[in-house]
């Protein structure tokens, strides 16, 4: 079985199929971003994105991520280091205080801001409900999602005037697919 | 040693029905000295909001007959960012005297006067005295016609 994990293509071991993804990526693929911290789904620490949706990896089996495309926070900043603009809005507004919940935070900030860029801080605020916090009182994650919006529009905007001429590549085209559907709803 | 003074004040609304507090504002005014590091100060500050609302409102550990039952996030209910309202914080600096960078702490007395503050906010609301923590309100009594003339 492959995975496809921060664009790379993995081949899972037939012994670790019935592992728990989140330790399959802790411990094989020392992807130690996404925390267990709960280890019951309750809290997000544990956020990672399949296909762009979040998804809660410490109750779920390696197994049913078969094929899928999955991002972790490593996978958010660019190859040469340069954060990725989200993140740094969560550094430039203190939004980190312990840290534990950030890189569920950001993903969750990133998918949601793929689909809707224009967001009002009621959104932002029920977009990252379901993620525990004990140390930010959100406030500042919420500033945080607020500040890196303009990025997404921009990127959106920069889609959209790429998919006139038809010549882009299928990642290209997947993205502004899903921004489309985003904007539409 | 510097005093270390502080304020906060919250706004909130008690459903007549449920009972339920929704919290509308929260403002604090701290004294930290010196804010070394501005952005984190307010983190701290808006840290201690959130968690002090929980210990007001809902953060309870229960042990019935001395074996705890609260032992994980589904069951002692931490504030979401749903529960809480948009927070405002005033840092004021008057620095310690006898502290090197002139720096007070934070992190404690942030989370200590929320709490207070709601509790005196539904005395307001209700002219119900809370002693205990998590505060539980029932559905609230009908107001006399004395409360609703005097309005
Ligand atoms: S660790 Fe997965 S939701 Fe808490
Ligand atoms: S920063 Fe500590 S849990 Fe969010």
């Amino acid at each position: 079985m492959k995975l496809f994990v921060n664009n790379k293509e993995i081949e899972v071991p037939a012994s670790a199929m019935e592992k728990r993804i989140v330790e399959f990526l802790r411990e094989d693929l020392d992807l130690t971003g996404a925390k267990n911290a709960c280890d019951i789904g309750a809290c997000g620490a544990c956020t990672i994105l399949v296909n762009d949706e979040p998804s809660r990896i410490c109750i779920k089996l390696v197994k049913d991520f078969g094929g899928q495309r999955i991002l972790t926070i490593e996978g958010m900043a660019a190859p040469d280091g340069t954060l990725h603009p989200l993140q740094q809005a969560f550094l430039d507004c203190g939004a980190i205080q312990c840290g534990y919940c950030t890189p569920g935070m950001v993903l969750t900030g990133h998918a949601f801001l793929l689909k809707n860029s224009h967001p009002t801080r009621d959104q932002i605020r029920q977009a990252i409900f379901k993620n525990l916090c004990r140390c930010t009182g959100y406030q500042q994650i919420i500033d945080a999602i607020e500040k890196a919006a303009p990025h997404y529009q921009r990127e959106e905007r920069g889609l959209q005037a790429a998919s006139a001429p038809e010549k882009q590549t299928a990642t290209k085209n997947s993205k502004a697919t899903t921004l489309a559907k985003g904007e539409a709803g | 040693m510097g005093l270390l003074l502080c304020c906060q004040a919250v706004e909130l609304t008690v459903s007549r029905k449920s009972g339920k507090v929704k919290l509308l504002n929260a403002v604090a005014a701290h004294d930290v000295g010196c804010a070394v590091n501005p952005e984190m100060v307010r983190g701290q500050i808006y840290g201690g909001m959130a968690m002090s609302a929980g210990y007001a409102l809902h953060e309870e550990v229960k042990a019935p007959g001395g074996k705890m039952t609260t032992l994980n996030l589904n069951t002692y209910r931490i504030p979401r960012s749903m529960d809480l309202p948009e927070m405002k914080v005033i840092i004021v600096e008057n620095p310690d005297p006898v502290s090197p960078t002139g720096a007070k702490s934070i992190g404690e007395p942030a989370n200590e006067i929320l709490a207070p503050a709601i509790a005196n906010a539904i005395f307001n609301a209700t002219g119900q005295r809370h002693f205990s923590s998590p505060i539980k309100l029932g559905a609230q009594p009908e107001p006399t016609a004395c409360e609703e003339g005097c309005k």
